[in-house]
């Protein structure tokens, strides 16, 4: 038993270096959603963020601007890390209550 | 677990594609999980337990002999794959569902602790023994792949030498158990039988004194060697 027990503490702890990874790769990433707003007939490219209890808007370009499209894969790829943070995160629950 | 498996599938698979599966020699637990799946050893390890961890361990024998260059960085990046650097600077992979290591042969006393495999753009941690799972490889049919990993008399005989070196009584015993489960089964077969008494007796005498005392402390009888 004390094998098994072994595993999954070594697995919690790889989980735990895996979300402290997954936390400062996101930290790289710019925050907020990219929203396009509509001005004068025109579409353009905004992120809005929240900076405590302010929301900020920071404008990128013109809707079909590489800068805006450059933004929107970079926002998906962050997304996309934070889904992976959020399991593993389930799966470090998991292990501490298999430690325990 | 069945997510693992599939991880692990998708790994050697995209490695496959890239032609760099060929450079690796699969070692640590994982092994177990392809001896038994292999069409070349399923005969006699069905019976086998696979008490997998959650590291995929690669072993790059010799990193002057890989010939394809490819960005195995950027293959684990697209299985959502992170890198994890050590303060030594190298550099581990993990996910939610698994870890990778590559690991090459230790070389000498002098040797850097850190490896880099500049043809695959990852670096490799330098292990003792790892010589006698590079050494005795041999390509098997997984998944409909075709994958190098260790004669399993040579993973039995690497798993009894390093227990010896394990410093945490844990993996001491982990190791001690799946060599000596593995060793029961491989004994049965005249083949096999005789491909543990051959790598034995190829390894310097210093390792076969250690393994002679590591056989003695777990009932194992070395005449099966001489």
């Amino acid at each position: 038993m004390s094998v098994l027990k072994h595993i999954v503490d070594e697995e919690r702890d790889r989980l735990k270096n895996v979300i402290r990874n997954y936390q400062n790769k996101i930290k790289e990433y710019p925050k907020g959603s990219l929203v396009n707003k509509k001005i004068r007939g025109q579409f353009y490219g905004y992120i809005v963020s929240r900076q405590g209890k302010k929301i900020v808007t920071k404008y990128i370009g013109k809707k079909d601007s590489d800068d805006v499209k450059n933004m929107e894969s970079t926002i998906q790829e962050r997304k996309k890390l934070e889904r992976q943070l959020k399991e593993a995160k389930m799966n470090y629950k998991e292990a501490e209550r298999f430690a325990r | 677990m069945s997510k693992q498996i599939k991880l692990f599938n998708n790994i050697l698979t995209e490695f496959d594609n890239a032609n760099v599966l060929v450079e690796f020699v699969l070692v640590g637990s994982w092994c177990q999980h392809v001896y038994k799946n292999s069409n070349e050893y399923n005969y006699i390890m069905q019976q086998a337990s696979t008490l997998t961890t959650m590291d995929i361990d690669l072993l790059v024998p010799d990193k002057n002999k890989v010939k394809t260059e490819a960005d195995v960085p950027e293959i684990l990046k697209r299985l959502d794959f992170i890198e994890d650097r050590k303060i030594n600077g190298l550099i581990k992979y993990g996910n939610a569902d698994l870890g990778l290591d590559f690991l090459t042969e230790l070389k000498g006393k002098a040797q850097k602790d850190v490896i880099e495999i500049e043809k695959l753009k990852v670096n490799a941690e330098p292990l003792r023994f790892m010589d006698i799972l590079g050494d005795n490889n041999i390509k098997v049919h997984f998944d409909n792949l075709e994958i190098n990993i260790p004669e399993p008399a040579a993973f039995v005989l690497n798993k009894f030498i390093t227990s010896q070196r394990r410093p945490k009584k844990e993996k001491r015993e982990k190791d001690i158990r799946t060599a000596k489960e593995y060793y029961y089964i491989l004994i049965k077969d005249e083949n096999e039988r005789k491909k543990l008494k051959d790598i034995f007796n190829g390894f310097p005498k210093g390792w076969q004194n250690t393994l002679k005392k590591i056989f003695l402390e777990n009932g194992i009888d070395k005449k099966d060697f001489e």
